[in-house]
């Protein structure tokens, strides 16, 4: 066949080569920062705000990945016990570990939600016996088989059963549960009985360690300016244990909840209405920046202009505490995210290398009424 | 030499060729998604010009095999050159002409499919509503104006263009970006829990230690990557302060220049919506007696503002929501309480070219059939 380069052929492969050309550039072409327009979101939480990462770790264990699927899983943080591997989740469990024992035992530690069970605690027992291949028991006998059990910083219950695989081995299986609302949480330690038995003190002690919560935001003073959300507190029980650092006896009526990660203590005050203020303690090695640094970042998240170094010395008081002189201010202003009137009373304190900071923050006439509290509380703070 | 390239693209070896490297990238394909899961095997293999390999402890990475936009757009420029050289128009060849076009449709629109569908989460909790939907793979860093009453102005900047490290800046900032670290995907910690942390040394995180640390890209399906960087934002006099952004934070931080208020984010990308929908009601339905799912369904109320479109709509499984050249589906719920729903949206514009692409086959082929059958009849019937 004779080629003809001036006829339609030559046209088609560069229509074809052009094409291809666009396609290829238009894969290539890299994402643009867009700018845009939306209506305010309303404060009602949403699912999204949950977050379902679950990839933080605000107590201290380290995830290799982070969940996205199922999408709206809730948010679990624990402190995981040394030796235990993370492994994946599935529809179902929403965290699972892997314990490999000295002899190449194998044992699991699942956490798993599901609905409708509140209440049915014998049939729950039953179920699990039914494995194992051992008679059902009675109601009553079966209540017995439950002991009590911190999960969360809640009471739970406990189960503990052992028999052999089909395989002719030993092997227990240790549950724990929590009702929570409609939903009941299990949490199951099952494997090679010898390693299940080792496992289980820190069993009880991931069981303490657990929190099924939405997403908490390093709130407070880690935040360029502000952060701290009022109104949005969790239903997070304290802080049992704070290891180190100072102690204190807080005024009846600050109610102590958690802080996230990034708050040694903190506490919420509710006044009248809806006014509420709360009570931040964060400490930083060293000077923790500097007065004027921190003084100014307190403004911005009252929406105030900072102040120089010189009206900021002026407007600094000294107090005496036990733990060493601490400055003190106190500023107005609005916060953004309520628009109402906000104060902060903000204190900061070095004592032995470190850098306290206490910060009380809220409703106007609510920081006013407790800055007596807030400044004998400062004061009483042991080192 | 054009002769020999116009040779090479319209011969039939080469569609012959192509064709078999594509089942074979079809075969690694699949079988990498064991290792590499499905959305990280799809982006090696298939949206890919070369597939690569990297040597370990190397940072060489040696192209080993065609990749899916290199077949497929061969493939492509061969069936259009072909077509063009050897079609001849006539009666009879019309089939040959569908079922050509059919193949191109198929590639094209998988191309356009690859290049224009975006694939995201909406989540709602019940009594409450949503304009956008979250993608589940990709982040951006969200700085929002929320200084009007009414909206808030967003420049979204994609993580991706934070792991360039270039300058980045928009006329709707009062500073200029320059990432100054990123890490695609991230732990933060409270302490230095071992290898691989680091201080964080930024303005957000001078009031407490945090420590963060690089991990590994994950490849399974069910988690996702969450990025952290640090970044420097530079004012128009040069002066700068780096700060922390990271998708571990679940609420938005803020950021005051110039006596403007910022809020900033690291959260999914994000695709607004001209509608909202509210979820009335998230339906969890269950096989009596059984925990196995029977049904999910979420009744949902359609409110568009600019038309006042108002509707009652039910998404259930296998019935999702076709609007505004998007398809909602039934995708997952909210696991604490089942009063959320998770809805998946779909946004392909281009999700009618396979239908259209198999008709034109189908058609062509009949044709094709048909043609050849009638003439063989014909000329049976004259002898």
């Amino acid at each position: 066949m004779r080629l003809n380069f001036q006829g339609t052929e030559v046209r088609s492969i560069l229509i074809a080569c052009t094409g291809l050309l666009l396609v290829a550039c238009s894969a290539g072409a890299a994402e643009k920062i867009k700018v845009y327009r939306v209506p305010k979101e309303p404060v009602t939480p949403t699912v999204s705000e949950i977050h379902s990462d679950a990839g933080d770790d605000h107590a201290g264990h380290d995830h290799s990945g982070h969940d996205h699927g199922p999408p709206a899983q809730p948010k679990v943080t624990f402190t995981k016990p040394e030796g235990w591997l993370e492994g994946g989740r599935d529809e179902m469990r929403v965290v699972s570990f892997s314990i490999t024992g000295p002899n190449g035992q194998t044992a699991q530690v699942t956490v798993t939600p599901l609905p409708g069970l509140a209440g049915r605690e014998s049939l729950i027992v039953n179920m699990w016996r039914q494995q194992f291949g051992l008679s059902e028991l009675t109601e009553d006998a079966a209540a017995k088989e439950l002991i009590a059990v911190e999960i969360g910083g809640a009471p739970g219950k406990m189960f503990d059963i052992a028999g052999k695989s089909a395989d002719g081995s030993a092997i227990r299986i240790v549950t724990a549960m929590k009702h929570v609302g409609e939903m009941s949480w299990f949490y199951k330690l099952q494997g090679d009985n010898e390693l299940v038995v080792a496992q289980i003190t820190n069993f009880v002690e991931f069981l303490k360690s657990v929190r099924i919560e939405a997403a908490i935001l390093p709130d407070g003073d880690p935040s360029v300016a502000g952060g701290t959300m009022l109104g949005t507190v969790t239903s997070q029980p304290p802080p049992a244990v704070r290891e180190g650092g100072p102690t204190w006896t807080a005024p009846s009526s600050w109610k102590e909840i958690a802080g996230g990660q990034f708050l040694y203590a903190k506490f919420i005050i509710s006044g009248e209405g809806e006014s509420e203020a709360v009570v931040n303690v964060s400490t930083s090695a060293g000077d923790g920046g500097g007065l004027s640094a921190n003084v100014n970042r307190w403004l911005g998240q009252l929406g105030q202009a900072p102040w120089s170094k010189d009206e900021i010395l002026n407007k600094v008081k000294e107090v005496a505490t036990t733990g060493g002189h601490a400055m003190i201010v106190e500023m107005s202003g609005t916060d953004v995210r309520t628009g109402g009137s906000t104060s902060i009373v903000g204190a900061i304190v070095n004592n032995s290398g470190s850098t306290w900071f206490y910060k009380l923050m809220g409703d106007s006439d609510l920081v006013a009424a407790q800055k007596e509290a807030f400044t004998t509380f400062l004061i009483e703070v042991n080192y | 030499m054009l002769k020999r390239i116009y040779k090479l693209l319209t011969s039939v070896r080469l569609a012959v060729v192509l064709l078999a490297l594509g089942l074979i990238l079809v075969f690694l394909g699949t079988i990498a998604q064991v290792k590499l899961g499905l959305y990280q095997a799809q982006s090696e293999f298939f949206r890919s010009w070369l597939i690569y390999w990297q040597p370990s402890e190397s940072s060489l990475s040696i192209p080993i095999f065609p990749g899916g936009y290199l077949v497929g757009g061969l493939l492509l420029i061969n069936l259009f050159a072909a077509h063009l050289r050897y079609y001849r128009p006539g009666f009879k060849r019309i089939g040959i002409a569908m079922i050509h076009l059919g193949v191109v449709l198929l590639l094209g629109g998988q191309f356009a499919t690859d290049m224009l569908s975006t694939e995201s989460f909406m989540r709602i909790r019940e009594g409450s509503s949503s304009n956008y939907s979250e993608s589940n793979s990709l982040w951006e860093l969200a700085l929002i104006d929320t200084s009007d009453a009414e909206e808030d102005k967003v420049v979204a900047i994609p993580t991706s263009l934070l792991s360039g490290g270039k300058e980045l800046s928009n006329p709707e900032l009062p500073f200029k970006v320059q990432p100054v670290k990123f890490y695609l995907n991230s732990t933060l910690s409270a302490k230095n829990e071992g290898e691989g942390y680091e201080l964080v040394k930024a303005e957000n995180t001078e009031l407490t230690e945090i420590w963060w640390r690089r991990l590994p890209k994950v490849t399974q399906m069910n988690f996702r990557d969450i990025p952290s960087s640090l970044i420097k934002l530079i004012g128009p006099e040069g002066d700068s302060r780096t700060i922390l952004v990271s998708g571990h934070f679940s609420r938005p931080q803020t950021i005051t220049v110039d006596g403007k208020e910022l809020q900033f984010e690291v959260r999914p990308t994000r695709y607004y919506k001209s509608f909202s929908l509210h979820l009335i009601d998230f339906r969890f339905d269950r096989y009596a007696g059984t925990n196995t799912p029977k049904n999910f369904s979420s009744r949902v109320r359609l409110a568009r503002t600019d038309n006042n479109e108002d509707r009652e709509v039910t998404i259930r499984m296998n019935e999702p929501l076709r609007y505004s050249g998007e398809t909602f589906f039934q995708a997952d719920w909210d696991k604490t309480d089942e009063k959320g729903t998770v809805l998946q949206v779909v946004d392909n514009p281009g999700w009618l070219t396979p239908y259209f692409a198999c008709v034109l086959v189908s058609l062509g082929m009949i044709w094709q059939f048909m043609s050849h059958l009638i003439g063989f009849a014909t000329k049976r019937e004259k002898a």
